[in-house]
């Protein structure tokens, strides 16, 4: 039997029914009128609905579309009687709640106060909020009529409500990065990132005069954030040289080795260390440099730097103190990316090196942590991107970075640098005002770039070892 | 050097179930002895005895003796065992690695002092896959079709010259083509090698084999030359078995 026989049987036995609804429908261009206009208006809707989120410039446009839609809804919802021989409950629903809405709406006052939260607000932020969400139902109310009111129309009818939620997030995301790029880009010179900012009184002349030292000096200053760079990239290696081996070696034992309770109490150790504030660790870093502080290596832990007289112990913490504090944030991811990946080596590979008499030394090297290391490097990266981003930890031991960078002396970092300008004292935001925003740019380009570099290494490294 | 394995009141089994239940088996020197029998009967279970691999599963035990050319396997060391005993899965299981590191890595992992080139070419013309992979050795042995991936295998249990060789369904997902040079390489080896071979397919139980054990729930039902199983069984079971009855 062909479908058409088929359909013809169909359309007999069953005379309601119009030829439209088997499916052989021919679209009439007046059939696109009203499912068009619904779309268009739907559009305008999450469009204006977004805008009038971040500005109350366009109060007066809301409720005008808000009605417009309603009245359209309406007539979609009469037309779909007359075509399918049947209501359309959600578009009634929609259109029967949009005028409730609109009407509640005129009642408001221009601006509402009260509402136990001691704020005045705009009544705007109500119609975007409802326009947003009555044009994303109208979208997907007109898509499906557009595409014919076919099962597959109703799938495709879905797409609406998935993106724009998405497009409302990349949407804040960009608003985002346009402020920080507009604001912050215009600062960013070469001067400003090879040189270091300093600003200090220097020694320049000691005379001896009355029997005693004289000496005057001269006050030093300069704009740059030379330091704060070189400070995060020597914070992400150093805290790579202690997590990683750390964190690859805790995976390698718990996927591995860890029977019984041993490797439970390890596991539970690394979620909680990962569950842990961040601001706790950073109470850390300061309660051992406090702590240091009596002892003769207090310039390790604590960080030094040459005053012109001679080298001093500083107060705060070093780039060693703050990698280490660091790494109990980061070896938890490194060591559960390793767990899962060598967890995911298949059975009959494992099997497949020991039938071959390889021992289970040989195994790992060879096998496991090939297998294991698109994972362990992604994590890396991610882990050097958390390094570079987190000022919790620095919060209470990092200085700014006017006496040089090394693994002895006082940390600093980009990331800190932001928080420093805007809560540092007066002096620094003074100098530093507005170069918050350049060093946002320079963290928000690390963070990409280690981003980018851990999806590109991954795909490569799963290519190279898994043959994927 | 061909060797013999002895199976004497072996009992094994995983979560404290006896999945074998006494076997006692001889395998015969330079021949292919196939165990068949319906699933969960514990053929996979014995071969797996046979290089200690079961004991790579948790909560597995192995009561018994087996005998590798006079010598108690449990008392030797597994590792050296296993470059003894060598065994081929079912799925084709190459490393993702180059063809040729795949064919040397238990030669690498055990040490050996040998001419790499040499070895690589004699175990993988031994597995019939020269011909066809001698110009890219270098792929990477996952890009290849699950017959050729197959082979590769064989040839890699080959390379560390094994004198037994375990294989679990070895052409079971293979294509009849591959299936058919993998049937072949096995007989041109035969010579030389000891295969134990576990197969659901009568048919290349019966083209292959020089003896057959015929196993159901734990037990061995019947074993002897491959002609007398088939063609006339001393046991019911055996027969219905054969003849598609039940399995």
């Amino acid at each position: 039997m062909t479908a058409e026989t088929t359909q013809t049987k169909i359309a007999e036995s069953n005379p309601t029914l119009e030829r439209e609804q088997i499916g052989t429908r021919r679209t009439r261009w007046l059939d696109l009128i009203s499912p068009s206009l619904v779309l268009l208006f739907g559009l305008g809707a999450v469009v204006l609905g977004a805008l009038s989120l971040i500005s109350n410039k366009f109060e007066a446009y809301p409720l005008a579309f808000l009605g417009g839609t309603c009245l359209i809804l309406q007539i979609l919802f009469l037309d779909t009687y007359r075509r399918w021989s049947r209501f359309d409950l959600k578009a009634a629903a929609l259109s029967l709640l949009a005028f409730t809405f609109l009407f509640i709406l005129q009642l408001l006052p221009e601006y509402v106060t009260g509402f136990q939260i001691n704020a005045v607000i705009h009544r705007s932020i109500f119609s975007s909020f409802f326009l947003l969400v009555c044009g994303t139902a109208s979208l997907s109310i007109a898509v499906y009529y557009l595409w014919g009111a076919t099962p597959r129309a109703e799938d495709y009818s879905h797409y609406p409500l998935l993106l724009v939620p998405a497009g409302l997030a990349i949407g804040l995301y960009l608003v985002l990065i346009t402020q920080l790029i507009g604001r912050g880009l215009p600062q960013i010179s070469w001067e400003v990132i090879s040189q270091p900012f300093y600003n200090y009184s220097w020694p320049i002349k000691i005379t001896i005069g009355n029997g005693w030292p004289m000496w005057s000096a001269e006050q030093r200053m300069q704009i740059g954030m030379r330091n704060h760079i070189l400070g995060t990239m020597l914070l992400m290696a150093l805290t790579t040289v202690i997590a990683f081996p750390i964190g690859a070696g805790a995976g390698v034992y718990l996927s591995e080795y860890s029977a019984g309770r041993l490797g439970n109490i390890v596991r539970t150790t690394i979620t909680s260390l990962r569950a842990m504030s961040l601001f706790i660790l950073g109470l850390t870093a300061l309660s051992v440099s406090r702590f240091a502080a009596d002892f003769s290596w207090a310039g390790l832990v604590r960080g030094t730097y040459f005053n012109g007289f001679h080298t001093v112990v500083s107060s705060g913490g070093s780039y060693l103190t703050a990698a280490v504090i660091l790494s109990l944030l980061v070896i938890p991811v490194i060591a559960r990316a390793t767990e899962e990946g060598c967890r995911s080596l298949p059975i009959e590979l494992r099997e497949g090196s020991y039938a071959l008499g390889a021992t289970e030394e040989t195994t790992l090297r060879r096998v496991v942590l090939p297998w294991a290391l698109p994972n362990i490097v992604t994590a890396w990266l991610i882990s050097c991107a958390e390094v570079a981003g987190s000022v919790a930890v620095l919060i209470f031991i990092a200085g700014r970075g006017q006496y040089g960078v090394g693994i002895f002396r006082q940390v600093t970092s980009l990331a800190y640098l932001v928080f420093d300008i805007w809560f540092g004292e007066p002096s620094f935001k003074g100098l530093m005002g507005g170069y918050q925003f350049s060093a946002g740019i320079l963290l928000l380009l690390t963070t990409t770039g280690l981003g980018l570099a851990a999806m590109v290494s991954k795909r490569w490294l799963e290519k190279r070892y898994r043959g994927e | 050097m061909v060797s013999t394995m002895l199976v004497r009141d072996l009992v094994a089994g995983y979560n404290g179930t006896d999945v074998l239940k006494g076997i006692n088996l001889d395998i015969h020197p330079g021949k292919v002895t196939a165990l068949i029998g319906p699933s969960g009967c514990g053929k996979t279970t014995l071969l797996r005895s046979m290089n200690r691999m079961n004991e790579l599963t948790k909560k597995s035990h192995v009561h018994g003796q087996i005998k590798l050319n006079g010598e108690d396997i449990f008392a030797m060391d597994p590792m050296l065992l296993r470059r003894e005993v060598g065994m081929v899965f079912q799925k084709p299981n190459p490393f993702p690695m180059s063809i040729r590191e795949n064919v040397l890595y238990g030669v690498k992992a055990s040490k050996l002092k040998v001419n790499y080139d040499e070895i690589v070419q004699t175990s993988m013309y031994k597995a019939a896959i020269w011909d066809e992979l001698k110009e890219r050795l270098g792929d990477n042995a996952f890009g290849l079709s699950l017959g050729q991936q197959q082979r590769v295998c064989i040839a890699r249990s080959l390379a560390v010259s094994p004198s037994v060789i375990l294989m679990d369904e070895p052409a079971a997902s293979l294509d009849p083509s591959s299936a058919a040079k993998v049937e072949s390489s096995i007989v041109a080896l035969k010579e030389e090698y000891t295969f134990v071979i576990v197969t659901h397919n009568m048919q290349q139980a019966r083209r292959i084999s020089d003896y057959t054990v015929f196993m159901f729930l734990g037990e061995i039902v019947e074993a002897g030359e491959t002609a007398q199983v088939f063609e006339a069984p001393h046991r019911t079971e055996t027969r219905d078995y054969i003849q598609g009855k039940f399995g």
